[in-house]
């Protein structure tokens, strides 16, 4: 399977010299085409870190990402809007849905700052939205549809620009047990009827049970790392389980 | 505790409300300084008409209560609105609402007190200067107003900050006695249902209110016919109830005009940051049209007051030279003359002096033709010699004329113009007693004064030789001097001869005439300089209070949205719209913001100046002057408008970039 991702040695400091916090450790893994990874740890493993350096939201101390060939590391600040935009997509937990545009609109949005045909945006819309089965919304505003409806707004949304990568920063964490479940049915269909890579960062064994690969993160490095194969997501549940046991617990 | 709370409140709401403070303490300042001078002594011995300052000052003191209360309750309200969740959070705790209403209340007062306490001194500073203006227009030297003067002022101050106050503490006191904490936490939700709500008819309704701006204006212009007609009081009225309710229409409509407009098409709404802009603006729109319209309205009513005022010390000017064309100007019997000049020479170097009759012709006169209305007081055509004509031009460096001998000419003034335009062939010739006839030559307007014509609005010009068969009505004693003249002199030519008629009307009181007709150009320009100093200080005190009122009232609500400005450019620039763009779309949104409110205003004032110059135009150096006379007056608003809209924007640029 073709690689399209690869973190380096990945280092992340913060702090002054005499005080210094090593969020990320030396930290280096492949991203391969139509993967769904999550990457797990407790509070202040550095997951999220990890996560906020491959979006290009935060700048690494060393090391290089590499996504497409193309080390991220070293774009200028200028230009970062761009590579966003062109290669990676979105999904927070906070949905982070502009409340004054409809559903549609907040859909269209991601195309509309990639500067796309006009004409050509309606159509791709009504495309999505049927896929993730938000039709029946799309004339609503954020404050009128539920919090799993938000998120396959937000799905919708990373999905459009047809980005290289998706990522998803603990997309269940404000959902409701079950609709947490049915947005994970949702993803898991994009990475398998859309072809979509996914990097999920998630606390949540039940969400990582969905991946096909779990990272685990402890003090800035990689602990451990669980592929789920042939197994049913129930075994691979339990297997998460055991290793989140040896980690300490969250 | 709880006044630990208070006080560690009150420094963060300084803080964030800053540009609140300032407002309120520069319009407290301006009240301070305007109440100063209208009650300072060497203001008010500049003139006699002087006087009328302090109680126009009243008068206009109590509207900028109305609105300063206005702002001062509109922010409270805002501040509690956007502390709804502390509140809320308080009252869970257990604090009391009677508790929680003393400490906002407590902050509130001591924010105002603060502010109060610094207008004294930025008042001074501003009454110092306000007073080095009036002083250099009476062309006065210099005076500081001394302390003495300031107790009555500052008491003022503390009386019109103790109403205000009053009110707004009570009704915010009664507001927080209502609430119920379900409603403090979910407040913010109520704004959100409230921003999306489309109105039904939005469009058709912005259409009709439109329409009904366009009546009212024509209602406005069909009852400012011409000067001497008065407008129904009534039907203005009308209309300006009908302009209210269009501006409060139209503000009330625009954005789900604009946004259907916007959304109709695709290649208009995804185009660039459109889609984006329109909704934000549109959702703001919603949440504030009541108060937006109410900062329209409060625009018009600058913009007229800037530009009524500036239009009035305009014609002021301009009719000066219709009442004292010359330095001098006495019109008498010719043996007072001596008496007259002794007087001038005394204190006056006379440079120039000119001793003419007015004549009056029994046999034919322009009078008989005019209709009841169009007569004046004098029953005579007054009659002039082209020398003497030619003579006074001389004096005034104004172009000579010349007739043929079976010719006259006709200055009139700009009304009389209209009137014998339409009379014509009535006037095409006048008889002399001895049957000549003078064709008429030209009627013109250049150069005329009242004083020349003795009030009748035409003076008759005939040539040298034709005026042996007339009767002599008048003497007129024509002088300009090498000094500039005062008020003083007008005393003391009347009181030079006496001539006075006195009558005793039937209460018994003695009412006495001057016989004499004298007119002195600084004795007008002394009381011109008092109407305009009272005319313009007023109106611009109030344009300025408003205009605060309105920069202030935006530039809080838009600087309180920070938080959720910042949030929307955070998904804006996750989602990898470019930082110039991102500035862009803050650029516009802040500008639109702002330009929304002084749209209509601005339209509306200038179509209310074009139809005021219908009728002063004629008081006016010439028809288009009043533009310029518009947008100078408007000037000043738009200045102190512009750096609320750039501390608001730098603001929030300032803001999002951290």
């Amino acid at each position: 399977m073709k690689e399209i991702g690869k973190i380096n040695h990945l280092k992340k400091y913060y702090g002054s010299k005499t005080n210094i916090t090593k969020a990320i450790n030396d930290i280096s893994f492949t991203i391969n085409e139509q993967e769904f990874i999550a990457i797990m740890g407790a509070s202040g493993s550095g997951k999220s870190t990890l996560l906020n350096c491959i979006a290009t939201i935060d700048r690494v101390t060393s090391g290089n990402i590499y996504i497409d060939n193309l080390d991220i590391t070293e774009i200028k600040d200028d230009e970062l809007a761009l590579f966003r935009r062109k290669n990676l997509g979105f999904i927070f937990q906070d949905f982070n849905l502009l409340d004054t545009l409809t559903i549609e609109e907040n859909i269209a949005l991601s195309r509309v700052i990639n500067k796309e045909d006009v004409t050509k945006i309606d159509g791709q819309v009504l495309e999505i939205a049927e896929k993730l089965k938000i039709i029946d919304i799309l004339k609503k505003y954020p404050y009128e549809v539920s919090g799993g409806q938000k998120q396959r707004c937000a799905c919708a949304r990373a999905l459009i620009n047809k980005p290289k990568l998706i990522l998803a920063d603990e997309p269940t964490g404000a959902l409701d047990s079950k609709n947490a479940r049915l947005l994970l049915e949702t993803l898991e269909e994009m990475n398998q009827n859309l072809q979509a890579t996914i990097l999920m960062v998630t606390h949540d064994p039940l969400s990582a049970s969905f991946c096909k690969r779990v990272l685990f993160l402890k003090d800035g490095r990689i602990f451990n790392e669980i592929i789920k194969g042939e197994k049913s997501r129930k075994e691979f549940y339990n297997e998460i389980l055991d290793v989140l046991t040896l980690l300490g617990g969250d | 505790m709880l006044a630990k709370l208070t006080f560690q409140n009150l420094k963060k709401t300084c803080k964030n409300y800053l540009i609140y403070i300032i407002s309120i303490t520069l319009s407290f300042s301006l009240m301070f300084s305007f109440n100063l001078i209208a009650n300072a002594k060497d203001v008010i011995d500049l003139s006699t008409t002087m006087e009328n300052f302090k109680a126009t000052m009243i008068l206009v003191n109590c509207i900028i209560l109305f609105v300063l209360s206005y702002l001062i309750n509109y922010t409270i309200k805002f501040m509690f609105q956007k502390r709804s969740k502390e509140f809320g959070t308080y009252m869970l705790l257990g604090i009391e609402k009677r508790q929680i209403s003393k400490m906002f209340l407590l902050e509130n007062l001591l924010m105002g007190i603060i502010a109060l306490l610094f207008s004294f001194f930025i008042g001074y500073i501003f009454s110092q200067i306000l007073s080095f203006i009036i002083m250099n227009i009476f062309e006065r030297p210099y005076k500081v107003i001394l302390a003495n003067d300031l107790g009555i002022p500052i008491l003022y101050s503390i009386i019109y900050f103790a109403i205000i106050y009053f009110i707004v503490l009570f009704l915010t006191h009664r507001r927080i006695k209502k609430t119920t904490i379900h409603n403090l936490l979910n407040l913010e939700k109520k704004n959100e249902e409230r921003k999306n709500t489309k109105r039904k008819y939005g469009t058709l309704k912005f259409f009709f209110f439109l329409l009904l701006g366009i009546i009212a204006l024509l209602m406005i212009n069909h009852e400012f016919i011409g000067i001497g007609i008065e407008p129904s009081f009534t039907k203005i009225a009308l209309a300006s109830l009908i302009l209210i309710i269009s501006i409060y229409g139209i503000t009330f409509n625009l954005g789900d005009t604009l946004i259907n407009f916007i959304l109709k098409k695709d290649s208009r709404k995804y185009k660039k940051n459109h889609l984006f802009i329109a909704r934000q603006f549109t959702s703001k729109i919603r949440i504030l049209s009541f108060t937006l319209s109410t900062i329209s309205l409060l625009i018009l009513l600058t913009f007229l007051s800037l530009s009524i005022s500036n239009l009035m010390n305009s014609i002021l000017e301009h009719q000066i030279n219709l009442v004292a064309p010359n330095d001098i100007t006495i019109i008498d019997d010719e043996e007072n003359f001596p008496k007259y000049l002794d007087v001038i020479h005394k204190n006056y170097t006379i440079e120039e002096q000119l001793i003419y009759h007015n004549y009056k012709n029994d046999n034919d006169s322009i009078y008989q033709k005019l209709s009841e209305e169009e007569k004046s007081w004098n029953e005579n055509d007054t009659i002039i010699r082209l020398s003497d004509y030619n003579k006074l031009m001389k004096m005034r460096g104004e172009k000579q004329i010349s007739l043929a001998s079976n010719e006259y000419a006709l200055n009139v003034s700009m009304e009389m113009n209209q009137i014998l335009s339409k009379k014509k062939e009535e006037i095409k010739t006048i008889t002399l007693p001895n049957q000549e006839t003078l064709e008429l030559k030209n009627i013109f307007t250049e150069n005329y004064s009242s004083m020349y014509s003795l009030g009748s609005g035409y003076l008759v010009i005939v040539p040298d030789e034709k005026i042996h068969n007339l009767e002599i009505e008048e003497s007129n004693l024509i002088i300009n001097t090498v000094e500039k003249t005062n008020e003083l002199l007008e005393n003391e030519l009347i009181n030079a001869v006496n001539n006075e008629l006195c009558e005793e009307n039937e209460n018994g009181y003695t009412y006495c005439y001057s016989m004499a007709n004298i007119s002195v150009k600084g004795s007008y320009e002394s009381r011109n300089k008092s109407t305009t100093t009272i005319l313009s200080f007023t109106l611009f005190y109030l344009a300025f209070i408003f205009t605060t009122v309105c920069g202030a009232i935006l530039a809080i609500q838009t600087l309180s949205d920070q938080e959720k400005y910042k949030y929307r450019f955070q998904v804006l620039s996750k989602l990898g719209m470019e930082e110039k763009d991102l500035h862009k779309s803050i650029f516009a949104e802040t500008s639109i913001f702002f330009i929304f409110p002084i749209i209509y205003p601005l339209i509306t004032s200038f179509i209310i100046n074009c139809i005021l110059n219908k009728l002063f135009k004629l008081f006016l150096p010439n028809n288009h002057s009043f533009i310029s006379i518009y947008l100078s007056g408007i000037s000043i608003f738009l200045i102190i408008y512009f750096i609320y809209y750039l501390a608001t924007y730098f603001g929030i640029k300032k803001n999002i970039e951290d």
